[in-house]
């Protein structure tokens, strides 16, 4: 369980102090897919990079089962946005490899995880490959595949399709999907699309543009969700609405 | 790929020998003192000599003894001191000031002092090296450690890096580009100084001297061939330095990995 209490951010922009945050509190319960929604500018990726232990916090606090939150850790892995987030010196397999080496686990054990991770985002084939002469959308599998290797009791992911087609990234949400419902790890998501948010999370957190806390709408649509389906384009408008004002 | 590389190496080869051929045919029409402007045909007869008296490799030998001990030396300090600098602010700003301070200072400039501190020898041409070799490493190293997407550190520290490792694991591979371009430059900048250092000290220090040392002896004897096949030693071993070991280097890495075009 995370528990995030009364979070505020305070960043010093050329001089000034900009409240980023302010006074955010949630709970997340293991195995919840949670996505943080709100307006560019809202703090949403400040809020994840605190969770990742990335920020040092101007004031709150937080636990994960009721560990205080200090630097960044394995439990909770983050899943940047850029395509860069990949070594580049390494191939994908040592890409996902590495962390495991350095963090103790046996050459044995590891070579089971990469090739377990690696052909859950389907990209067994692709290991010898160097993340130069990988797609975006490979490049993010990859990622992914390198974070869940770690077997993180949290997967914090900022937007982790923004920078992708429609296509590749439709594809992907299915896979995010398939993986969350077979692993059961608690997803953290950031995300500014609305249809994004409705087709993966149980619930959504949204983040107003004086980045508090606006709502906390529970997403209890029927799964595979598809915006034709029942309910889609009420909840749509609901956040639509709430997004806008 | 190997047709581009081909046609690279032909319009080189091509450029080299007009230059030989332009220079053989003003030294053969005497244009000036074949004393001070021999022909390429008695250069490269001085360096057969040279090369198998022994003595132009020997000298040569000496000469990159002295710059490889300069450089690894300057290699580990350049790469402690930029991880200093990167590390703790106050590193940064004392490390700014001294290169500041002394990257604008001429190695030579500096001899006479190192003669006083480390008297006439070795350890005086070593100083000199790595005063001219530091600076540049360090300037470039911290770019490299400054520009690299700082994504990477986000990562190195997610997946559990820190300190030595997170600067061995993430730090350094990132910013290879900018390590092989300021090693590169070093590797120039100490054979200016090692050949500068060697002419004001010759071999006095009881060493048989390096390069500079029979570069300016040359000149003394008036073997001004002899002069000229030492510069064409230098020039061979800059060549072969690059070609093979900076070129492979940059294949198997930096190009490799897409750091580069």
């Amino acid at each position: 369980m995370l528990r995030v209490d009364k979070l505020s951010k305070t960043f010093n922009v050329n001089g000034f102090e900009k409240d980023v945050l302010k006074d955010i509190s949630f709970i997340v319960e293991d195995g919840e897919f949670i996505c943080i929604l709100g307006p560019s500018g809202s703090g949403k990726t400040t809020l994840l990079r605190c969770i990742g232990g990335f920020e040092s916090l101007s004031d709150g606090n937080m636990q994960v089962n009721d560990q205080s939150i200090s630097g960044p850790g394995i439990d909770r892995m983050m899943v940047f946005q850029g395509f860069e987030q990949l070594f580049g010196w390494k191939t994908v397999k040592a890409n996902v490899e590495y962390p495991l080496k350095i963090n103790g686990i046996a050459k044995n054990k590891r070579q089971e995880l990469v090739l377990r991770y690696l052909s859950m985002v389907g990209l067994e084939d692709y290991k010898t490959y160097y993340p130069h002469q990988l797609s975006g959308g490979m490049k993010q599998r990859t990622a992914i595949a390198r974070a869940l290797a770690l077997e993180p009791r949290i997967l914090l992911m900022d937007e982790p399709f923004g920078n992708l087609d429609a296509q590749t990234r439709n594809s992907l949400q299915i896979e995010l999907l398939k993986i969350w419902s077979a692993l059961k790890t608690t997803i953290l998501f950031v995300t500014h699309d609305i249809e994004e948010a409705i087709i993966l999370s149980d619930r959504i957190l949204m983040i107003s543009g004086s980045g508090e806390v606006k709502n906390n709408i529970p997403n209890q649509l029927e799964r595979p969700r598809k915006p034709s389906g029942e309910g889609f384009a009420d909840l749509w408008d609901l956040l639509y609405s709430h997004l806008s004002d | 790929m190997a047709n581009k590389s081909q046609a690279t190496f032909y319009h080189k080869a091509l450029f080299v020998l007009i230059l030989l051929i332009l220079w053989e045919t003003v030294a053969r029409m005497k244009f000036f003192n074949p004393l001070v402007f021999p022909s390429v045909t008695s250069i490269i007869e001085a360096f057969v000599k040279g090369v198998s008296s022994g003595l132009l490799v020997e000298k040569t030998a000496y000469s990159l003894y002295l710059i490889m001990k300069g450089l690894l030396f300057s290699l580990l300090a350049a790469v402690l001191l930029s991880s200093l600098a990167m590390m703790s602010r106050v590193a940064e700003n004392i490390i700014d000031v001294l290169n500041s301070i002394l990257h604008p200072l001429p190695g030579i400039a500096l001899l006479p002092v190192a003669i006083l501190w480390f008297g006439i020898g070795e350890g005086s041409i070593i100083f000199i090296i790595i005063h001219s070799v530091l600076w540049p490493m360090v300037v470039n190293f911290m770019t490299g450690f400054k520009t690299m997407p700082k994504i990477y550190l986000d990562v190195g520290k997610n997946i559990g890096l820190r300190g030595f490792s997170l600067l061995w694991g993430v730090m350094l591979p990132a910013s290879l580009p900018y390590l092989l371009s300021g090693t590169k430059i070093a590797w120039a900048r100490a054979w200016r100084a090692v050949i500068a250092a060697e002419m004001v000290f010759g071999a006095a220090s009881g060493t048989a001297g390096g390069l500079g040392w029979h570069i300016y002896m040359t000149r003394y004897l008036f073997d001004i061939s002899g002069t000229f096949a030492a510069l064409l030693a230098i020039i061979i071993v800059g060549i072969l330095v690059e070609e093979l070991l900076f070129k492979n280097i940059e294949k198997f890495t930096i190009i490799k990995w897409g750091m580069t075009i």
